[in-house]
């Protein structure tokens, strides 16, 4: 799959990558530092992803704001958006449903965990059909 | 002349000759006649004209038999004949004494006597003459006589009859009747209650109350109708009834109505008509009684006007309200124009004006030019500061008065005292001059103290409202400040949580990648890194829970305590050695499910946690109280001394430092009891055990 990886924290994007090669997984990671970076990526003429992960606090365009936009396009409206957030802000939880989103997932403290979590939403979203706008 | 002619003339000679020879005779003849007529008349005369004085001698006898008493008196009274029955009345017979007449006669006649014998004498007869007499026997009785004079054959009068009526009787009933009339008049004009006659409408008789009710004299009155002295508006009410009377329907009827005296002013009266019928039941005059019923009246309206009142008043609560109500009963009650409610401030020292009634209101009810008064200013604030009401006939002999929207005569002015405060004023003045009356005044009086007690409710009410916006705007603030709060919570807890998971990360990695390398130091400190972000995290979370507790989030469910407590046994660890036992049923009850959730997995959980025998033991009871549902959560753990027992229920407390323990879960007890209205205490021996206690309110 083709994921877009939408993550300020240096950290975070290194647990990515790090566990889908331990998970020996052969998704391709496209990474954005926040909404703005994600939206030029999405525009620049090259190939969609296919699943969108994306974290909710970060600087400039935040999550929600650009999950608004996202919804508001008339192509990538279809990508599923996979909110990946240490936010357990219930008001949060329901803004981004309310908006439109395929996943909500919590980052959970310990990293096993959450390698345990990433694969499971990998393995999930692999075995999807998904709409190639 | 020939010979012929002659004869002829001779011959006619002759004839006229034998004529008048011939008349003669005839004339002698009548003459002769006509003597013996009037010869013979002459006779018949006499004898006509004894035949006359026979038939009044018979006429005589025919009168001394007659049954009235019948007498005969020369013209000095002396009796020459009397009849049976005058000898029976009169006592005496005048063939056995001498009577002379006029010593019957009562002194108190003798005068009118003497004149009526003299009348008698000169006019020769004498009808209805009346005395008292004094009989033979020494009774006093009424005569009537008629008499007339006896004249001779030569037209002198001689003497005098007469036919004696006894009347006595008759007298006597005239005077019965006459002291009787007397008595009813003096009843009737010393009557309390007005009389009066009418003749279709027209007015006939009154006595002198009902003259004295109407400041009219009777013959004023007598040239009036009913309807002048009734107001139009009473008239069709009247009407109907007095049809119906006519039509034969009724002989009487009541209303009350009012009367329009002289000057103009009304009497309120109680009018009790009554039909006087001839032999055809066609009535021939009415009889008003009418009673003023002015007082009562005024009692009445009184009356009304504070049912009025009080009615109208019930169960409002705001000011303008009930002022409205008030002022549109007064007007009315007044039959006045205009009234006024002041409200007093005291702080600032003015009266303001709350309602109004009559030109100085919209139609909205809006009051036009406001005017405010200072406390002392006009009759208005005279009566505010003095509490004593006024009744003021002439304000521009008032030097006080104020002139608002116009100038008006006349102006009544209560204050409204509550807790001897005067908190306001009801005022009402009127164009004419004197208009008001001492009855209004205590009408206003009574309305004042009326309407008191509610008012000042409602002006606490006003005041509590206005410090209610005020609490509600700081409310609000303070929500926003909480959300805002909560908020930050959430952001301080992200930005406090997104470290940890980063730190978690990297020790892990540290330990994947270097675990080799390090020595067993190193390795314990990766694991000790790894559990200090945990303790960390539970931290975060038992803030971010706490902060969430709030009251207007609370759901209302019915909630199964039992098997929120079998629930909390399956999602929290219990060891082996321990057992969580419910004691008794425990009770379903409404509240929030994830709020009790959290109640009594902290107390559970806690009470696991601090066991230290080899047998742990978790005792979840309840009993019922008439408000509260009461609860036992009892343990046989290490116990808690004393001088932590207020402390733990404070945030951040925590008697221990492993990472499970954050200091919070009491706290969140603590907030959830008291979110139900409830008190959460413990018995505790250090040692052997700690027993919580928690009250919840029932729903």
């Amino acid at each position: 799959m083709n994921i877009l990886f939408i993550e300020d924290d240096l950290i975070e994007t290194m647990k990515l990558q790090r566990t889908i090669a331990k998970l020996q997984l052969k998704h391709k990671i496209r990474e954005a530092k926040n909404g703005e970076e994600a939206l030029a990526v999405l525009k620049d003429g090259s190939t969609l992803p296919d699943i969108i992960l994306l974290d909710l606090n970060m600087p400039r365009m935040n999550g929600l704001e650009f999950l608004k936009i996202l919804k508001e396009d008339e192509v990538l409206k279809y990508l599923p958006t996979i909110i990946l957030t240490t936010s357990e802000n219930q008001a949060d939880l329901l803004e981004a449903y309310r908006i439109g989103i395929a996943g909500y997932v919590i980052k959970p403290l310990k990293h096993e965990d959450y390698e345990a979590k990433l694969k499971r939403v990998m393995d999930y979203w692999d075995i999807n059909e998904l709409v190639k706008p | 002349m020939d010979n012929k002619e002659v004869l002829l003339l001779k011959r006619a000679l002759e004839r006229q000759k034998k004529a008048r020879l011939q008349a003669e005779k005839i004339l002698e003849q009548k003459s002769k006649e006509l003597f013996d007529a009037k010869q013979h008349l002459e006779h018949a005369n006499a004898r006509l004209e004894n035949l006359l004085n026979e038939k009044t001698s018979e006429l005589d006898g025919a009168f001394l038999n007659i049954i009235d008493p019948y007498v005969v008196m020369d013209l000095d009274f002396n009796v020459i004949n009397m009849n049976k029955s005058a000898k029976e009345f009169l006592g005496f017979d005048h063939s056995k004494e001498t009577v002379n007449l006029s010593e019957l006669v009562h002194e108190e006649y003798l005068q009118y006597t003497m004149e009526s014998i003299a009348t008698l004498k000169e006019v020769g007869t004498l009808q209805n003459y009346k005395a008292k007499i004094r009989t033979k026997r020494g009774a006093e009785r009424f005569v009537q006589i008629n008499s007339s004079i006896i004249y001779n054959q030569t037209g002198d009068p001689i003497a005098a009859q007469g036919i004696i009526r006894d009347i006595t009787s008759e007298t006597e009933i005239k005077q019965l009747l006459s002291d009787q009339k007397k008595q009813l008049d003096v009843i009737v004009d010393n009557s309390p209650l007005g009389f009066v006659l009418t003749v279709g409408g027209q007015i006939v008789k009154a006595n002198s109350t009902f003259c004295n009710f109407l400041g009219y004299l009777e013959l004023e009155l007598c040239k009036l109708k009913v309807s002048d002295i009734s107001f139009k508006e009473d008239l069709p009410a009247s009407k109907s009834l007095m049809e119906e009377m006519n039509a034969g329907k009724t002989d009487n009827f009541i209303i009350n109505k009012r009367y329009k005296r002289k000057d103009g002013s009304i009497l309120w009266a109680k009018t009790n008509v009554n039909a006087v019928r001839d032999r055809n039941g066609v009535i021939k005059y009415q009889l008003a009684i009418v009673e003023d019923i002015t007082v009562e009246r005024e009692k009445e309206l009184m009356i009304e006007v504070i049912n009025d009142v009080a009615k109208a008043i019930l169960g409002k609560m705001d000011i303008h309200e009930i002022a409205w109500e008030i002022t549109k009963s007064i007007t009315h009650y007044l039959g006045s124009e205009d009234c006024i409610i002041y409200l007093v401030d005291r702080d600032k020292q003015f009266l303001e004006q709350i309602a109004a009634y009559g030109d100085k209101v919209g139609h909205q009810g809006e009051i036009y030019n406001k005017i405010k008064l200072h406390l002392d200013q006009g009759i208005v604030g005279t009566v505010a500061r003095t509490g004593k009401a006024e009744l003021i006939g002439d304000t521009s002999r008032d030097k006080r008065y104020v002139v608002d929207d116009a100038i008006r005569y006349s102006e009544i002015t209560v204050p409204i005292i509550s807790e001897g405060e005067v908190i306001g004023v009801i005022d009402s003045e009127h164009p004419e001059k004197n208009y008001y009356t001492k009855a209004h005044l205590e009408t206003l009086k009574n309305i004042a103290r009326l309407v008191a007690m509610q008012l000042k409710n409602a002006i606490n009410l006003r005041e509590r409202l206005l410090t209610e916006e005020e609490n509600k705007k700081l409310l609000e603030e303070l929500q926003r400040s909480n959300e805002g709060l909560k908020e930050y919570a959430h952001i301080v807890s992200h930005d406090l949580k997104s470290p940890l998971r980063s730190i978690n990360a990297l020790a892990s990695w540290l330990h994947e990648d270097y675990a080799e390398l390090l020595d067993e130091t190193g390795v314990y400190n990766l694991k000790m890194i790894q559990e200090k972000t945990e303790s960390m995290d539970n931290l975060i979370k038992g803030i971010l829970k706490y902060s969430s507790i709030e009251y207007d989030k609370l759901e209302y469910e019915k909630v199964d305590v039992n098997d929120v407590v079998k629930h909390i046994r399956e999602i929290i660890y219990v060891p082996e050695h321990v057992n969580i036992v419910i004691m008794n049923p425990l009770p379903v009850m409404v509240a929030d499910d994830t709020k009790i959730h959290q109640l009594f997995q902290n107390l559970i959980s806690n009470a696991v946690s601090h066991i230290d025998k080899e047998e742990g033991l978790v005792k979840i009871s309840s009993e019922e109280t008439e408000t509260h549902w009461k609860f036992q959560v009892e343990d046989n753990g290490v116990g808690i001394a004393k001088e932590y027992h207020e402390k733990i229920f404070k945030v951040f407390q925590s008697l221990e430092t492993t990472e499970k323990s954050t200091g919070i879960g009491l706290s969140i007890v603590k907030k959830i009891v008291d979110l139900y209205k409830g008190d959460i205490w413990l018995e505790s021996e250090p040692g052997s055990g700690t027993c919580f206690y928690f009250t919840l309110i029932k729903q």
